[in-house]
């Protein structure tokens, strides 16, 4: 039972197969034939033709044409009852091996033809016989492509789908993986002598050539279609080779096609001046079959791996954006809103994910968070580890309660210089509670990761808001900064321990200070003042400051006069690591 | 002079076709596609239409159908032209409406027998 429906089944196949067969490979036999037969009449008409051959060519053309319908319709017959899937695989390869010569033949009265007529108003039809005689060919050639054939599903989908179409929706990859180094070339030349040559040579080659016959002509070409490779004569009249790779090269979307000079020798100098401004090789005349072929077949190789690795690039950076993305989803999506605070940040990664990060929440005990850190590297390990920190610092900071008695945990562990500065115990207890999650994630990634070595310079405040109390641990990060309305430094939050991440069981120390109203704290990581103009000079920590000491009455206005002069001093110069900043402003409430 | 409305996507068969049908003494309109061919057809009113049947848009077999359902159209004659050339595409051709058949690569006395046939 499944024997005769395979059958059915290869028989259905194989007449859609042989269908569209017949009708890919009788189109070029109808111009072969066509075109012939035409000029035959023409002829006729002319009572002293010159040259006896060309009829002769003209009359083997048609001959041969003929001789290659007879051999399709008998081997591509659908009403044979044989056409298993071995059978056609048979008929195909003995149709290979009985068209291929005849229509070598063909090709070769072509270009007798092409050489005796010169230049008159039959070349263009001598010339469809040319161009169809190739593409027959290199159809014949490809035949073995249909070995690969099964049976489709749904076969009556395939009906009316051109053969080579059909296989590439049949076997997309097969097809990939076998083909050769094929490509469009366009050859400039403005003697045609040259521009024949060169175009025989190659489509014998299995090139498709198109040809331009002076420098704007082939301005106009490249314009309009994307040529694998160009061959380009440097001397011409009007726009010159030289004046065509200039534009060429000019162009973004155009400069990666690779363009040979093609030139005689005694113009070398101005060869290497070609080869400079980009010119990917070059061909001296008189053209040498051997040369041509593998300066060809190499600068066209090259272009492919270089296709593929701009393909290659596309995919990875579309996977960083989509990294991007998640990573700003890491981030606050808009600033905290808390009564009488004003919060403001500014985040910009220097490639498309980042190591820097910062991060504000509240708790339940409505303490707020802040956190600012800078993961070190850049890039998707450093952007990686980023979540890592971002998540640990958030549970800890949410889950840690110390055991033991309240007063004997505060008379044990004292914020640095001051003590505790402020009586509230109860806040004082929920502060350091949360600012164990520092000392927690400097364990885990320690303990979990030390052998890839990454940390992050780390602040993380704990604030209350109703009174301004700040408890933190600054863990080797730059300097935050409280100013007063007046732009005066009251506080310089300096580190007070290592960054997190380096080695397990570190002590961080932590501080305490009271935010007033009107105070800013402001943070920032080293991408702002190490940025970089195009002259390579840093933003410097001192021109940070200078702006810190202007008089600020908005968190947002500082970050923002910030972030214009910094963006406008890195101006067209690679941004070279990411940015960050985050402010807070205690607002004054009458 | 007869006019022949040509309907043929391929840019050589219809360069060739057209300039062999020209040479006898036909002026021709040309159409690249089934939609094409239709419209043509209705404007021009041609005295006989070509018809390639593998178009893209719209392909013969529907364009025929639908000349020879409309009454202004239903007259003019078309010789459908094939290069699958199976069996059965006479019947098919026959049965989309078409008044003759022919397949490609094109036998030109042949065909220009059939147009003969049709036009007297």
């Amino acid at each position: 039972m499944n024997d005769i429906q395979s059958n059915k089944n290869d028989n259905q196949i194989n007449s859609c197969v042989i269908a569209n067969l017949r009708h890919d490979l009788r189109t070029p036999i109808n111009a072969i034939l066509g075109y012939s037969e035409m000029l035959l009449e023409d002829f006729s008409e002319i009572d002293n033709l010159q040259d006896k051959n060309v009829i002769k060519e003209l009359k083997s053309i048609q001959l041969r044409g003929k001789e290659i319908l007879s051999i399709i319709n008998q081997l591509l017959n659908q009403n044979n009852f044989h056409n298993s899937q071995e059978n056609l695989e048979k008929n195909l390869t003995i149709l290979k091996q009985v068209t291929s010569p005849l229509i070598t033949v063909i090709i070769d009265n072509c270009q007798i033809l092409k050489v005796n007529m010169g230049d008159n108003d039959f070349m263009e039809d001598i010339e469809r016989i040319y161009q169809s005689s190739i593409s027959l060919k290199s159809f014949v050639l490809n035949l073995e492509k249909l070995n690969f054939l099964t049976i489709p599903e749904n076969l009556d989908n395939y009906t009316d789908v051109p053969i080579d179409d059909f296989i590439k929706t049949r076997y997309p990859k097969s097809l990939d993986n076998n083909k050769e180094i094929t490509g469009h070339i366009l050859a400039v030349d403005d003697n045609e002598n040259n521009r024949d040559l060169l175009s025989s040579q190659l489509t014998k080659e299995g090139y498709t050539v198109s040809n331009a016959i002076n420098g704007r002509q082939a301005l106009e070409m490249i314009a309009q279609k994307d040529y694998d490779l160009i061959l380009l004569d440097l001397l011409m009249p009007e726009i010159d080779g030289y004046q065509v790779l200039e534009t060429l090269k000019k162009d973004e979307k155009k400069k990666h096609i690779p363009v040979i000079m093609i030139s005689a020798l005694d113009e070398m100098e101005n060869i290497i001046r070609c080869i400079e401004i980009g010119a990917e090789d070059y061909l001296p005349k008189p053209f040498n079959k051997t040369l041509l072929r593998a300066r060809i077949g190499a600068s066209l190789e090259k272009k492919i791996l270089r296709d593929r690795e701009v393909e290659y690039l596309k995919k990875l950076n579309l996977e960083l954006d989509k990294g991007r993305e998640m990573q700003l989803n890491f981030l606050p999506d808009k600033p905290l809103k808390i009564n009488n605070w004003e919060i403001a940040s500014f985040f910009k990664p220097a490639r498309q994910v980042a190591g820097d990060f910062y991060d504000t929440f509240t708790l339940p005990s409505h303490n707020l968070v802040l956190v600012l850190a800078d993961v070190c590297d850049k890039g998707v390990g450093a952007a990686l580890f980023m979540g890592l920190f971002r998540s640990l610092i958030r549970i800890f900071s949410q889950q840690q309660t110390l055991n033991g008695n309240n007063t004997e945990i505060l008379s044990t562990y004292k914020p640095l210089e001051t003590g505790w500065i402020s009586s509230d115990i109860d806040t004082n207890i929920i502060h350091f509670n949360a600012l164990q999650s520092v000392s927690l994630t400097n364990n885990y990634v320690a303990d979990n990761h030390g052998d890839l070595g990454m940390f992050a310079t780390m602040f993380v405040g704990i604030l209350n808001p109703e009174t301004g109390l700040l408890t933190y641990i600054n863990g080797g990060h730059e300097s935050l900064i409280v100013t007063d309305s007046q732009g005066n430094t009251k506080h310089k939050l300096n580190s007070t321990g290592p960054a997190v991440g380096m080695m397990p069981d570190i002590t961080f120390n932590f501080k305490q200070i009271f935010l007033e109203p009107e105070d800013i704290l402001f943070g920032n990581t080293d991408g702002v003042t190490d940025a970089r103009s195009i002259s390579r000079e840093f933003f410097h920590q001192k021109r940070l400051n200078a702006i810190l000491q202007q008089p600020f009455n908005s968190a947002q206005i500082l970050v923002n006069t910030i972030k214009d002069q910094v963006l406008e001093h890195i101006g067209t110069a690679d941004q070279f690591d990411d940015i960050t900043m985050l402010a807070i402003r205690r607002e004054k409430v009458d | 002079m007869y006019r022949i409305l040509l309907v043929e996507d391929n840019e050589m068969n219809r360069d060739m076709l057209s300039r062999r049908l020209k040479r006898k003494g036909y002026e021709i309109t040309l159409a690249v596609d089934g939609g094409e061919g239709v419209e043509k057809a209705i404007a021009e009113k041609p005295d006989l239409i070509l018809m390639d049947m593998s178009l893209p848009v719209l392909d013969g077999w529907a364009a025929t159908q639908q000349l020879k359902q409309k009454e202004e159209t239903k007259s003019i004659p078309i010789i459908a032209l094939t290069a699958h050339a199976m069996a059965g595409d006479y019947q098919k051709a026959i049965e989309a409406g078409c008044d003759d058949y022919d397949t490609k690569p094109v036998e030109i006395s042949r065909l220009l027998g059939k147009i003969e046939t049709l036009l007297s």
